[in-house]
């Protein structure tokens, strides 16, 4: 009995694909050898076989039906550019320049009411101590050579000329 | 002549991502880059095989018919999410659905009835096929729908992504979201349990 049972698990694990390959073999070549073995297994393939037709049988569909159930092809998410239309997108784009265009005219009129004198920059000296120049004269002799009769001219030495010091405005 | 080995010719390029398969691959790239009909093609490829596992798991139309609706929705939206790197597109696909099925299946859990229900004290089994579903069946195949149905919810998904698409139990387990062990035993547990209920169908 226990033989029995022990045999029919593993032509149950055969049929399942659920023994490792060393052991398969062997009993691969013992099934082709015994008819009794073999109707055995011809017999647990029968269960995967029957639920298999069934499922096969319970679960058809209507091509029609399936085509119904076919949900909404998803949308291709696009960049939120491509969203516009050309046309609007040139509208848009005209529409920029025209602003542009319109800040750039009003930011040069606002310029040139509200334009702000040049600054010059004015630069005053003035000196505080006033400055004397003092020139001390020298007499000076010229003597002349003699070249025949002498002539001696005598020059009285000039007088010393007073020089008064005069304040500078640079005003 | 161009050579379909031309690395430069796939849609993949010079890399190609581990489950990068050649029907599913390209046309998600298409849908990736607005084609319409892409999307199409890819609801129609695989929109029967989600309702099928659907109604297998909920076994009401309805219910089927709103989370096959739902999955594409959300598979449709998040289509760039997609990772071949790290699963198959069908794994990835069935992993939605699979989810959104365990969510309903939790929201019906708590019984619901209309107020005519209630006056008329006509409470149905609202899982239970109708009529005209049954009789799609034949009498062979309404005793496994029934053995199915008699599954644990657990065992129930597991059979049905082995049985019926042919996952491995590595798929299994991503889609399900539990180890490959885990679902490797739920799969013997589904086996065992469908051979003792399926006893009298299965020919000598």
């Amino acid at each position: 009995m226990i033989e029995t049972n022990n045999q029919t698990n593993l032509l149950q694990e055969y049929v399942l694909d659920l023994l490792p390959s060393g052991e398969k073999q062997p009993l691969a070549r013992q099934i082709g050898n015994d008819p009794a073995l073999l109707k055995q297994v011809q017999q647990e393939r029968q269960v995967g076989q029957l639920v298999k037709r069934t499922l096969q049988q319970a679960g058809t569909i209507e091509n029609g039906r399936l085509a119904q159930l076919m949900p909404a092809i998803p949308k291709q998410k696009r960049p939120f550019w491509n969203s516009f239309a050309p046309r609007q997108l040139a509208m848009v784009a005209m529409l920029f320049v025209l602003l542009l265009g319109g800040w750039q005219w009003f930011n040069n009129e606002q310029s040139a009411l509200w334009s702000s004198p040049t600054a010059v920059a004015v630069t005053a000296t003035m000196t505080h101590t006033p400055a004397a120049t003092e020139t001390q004269v020298v007499p000076t002799e010229t003597a002349v050579a003699d070249q025949g009769e002498p002539i001696v001219v005598t020059t009285p030495a000039p007088l010393p000329t007073p020089v008064a010091a005069v304040p500078i405005n640079t005003n | 002549m161009n050579s379909i080995s031309d690395p430069t010719l796939q849609p993949w390029g010079n890399e190609r991502p581990t489950y990068a398969d050649e029907q599913s691959y390209p046309l998600i790239q298409r849908c990736l880059a607005g084609e319409e009909t892409a999307y199409v093609t890819l609801y129609n490829q695989y929109g029967g095989m989600i309702y099928r596992l659907c109604y297998s798991l909920l076994q009401n139309r309805e219910d089927a018919e709103e989370v096959l609706q739902d999955s594409f929705e959300y598979a449709f939206r998040k289509l760039a999410n997609y990772d071949a790197n790290k699963s198959a597109f069908k794994t990835w696909l069935y992993q939605i659905a699979v989810s959104r099925c365990h969510n309903k299946r939790r929201r019906k859990w708590l019984p619901t009835f209309s107020l005519s229900q209630l006056t008329n004290l006509d409470v149905t089994d609202t899982d239970s096929p109708t009529p005209v579903e049954t009789m799609q069946l034949t009498e062979q195949q309404q005793v496994v729908w029934a053995a199915i149905q008699e599954l644990s919810d657990k065992l129930r998904e597991t059979a049905v992504l082995r049985y019926y698409e042919g996952f491995s139990y590595v798929e299994i387990g991503q889609i399900l979201g539990v180890p490959t062990k885990t679902a490797e035993s739920r799969m013997r547990l589904a086996h065992k349990a469908l051979r003792e209920s399926l006893t009298e169908q299965i020919e000598p």
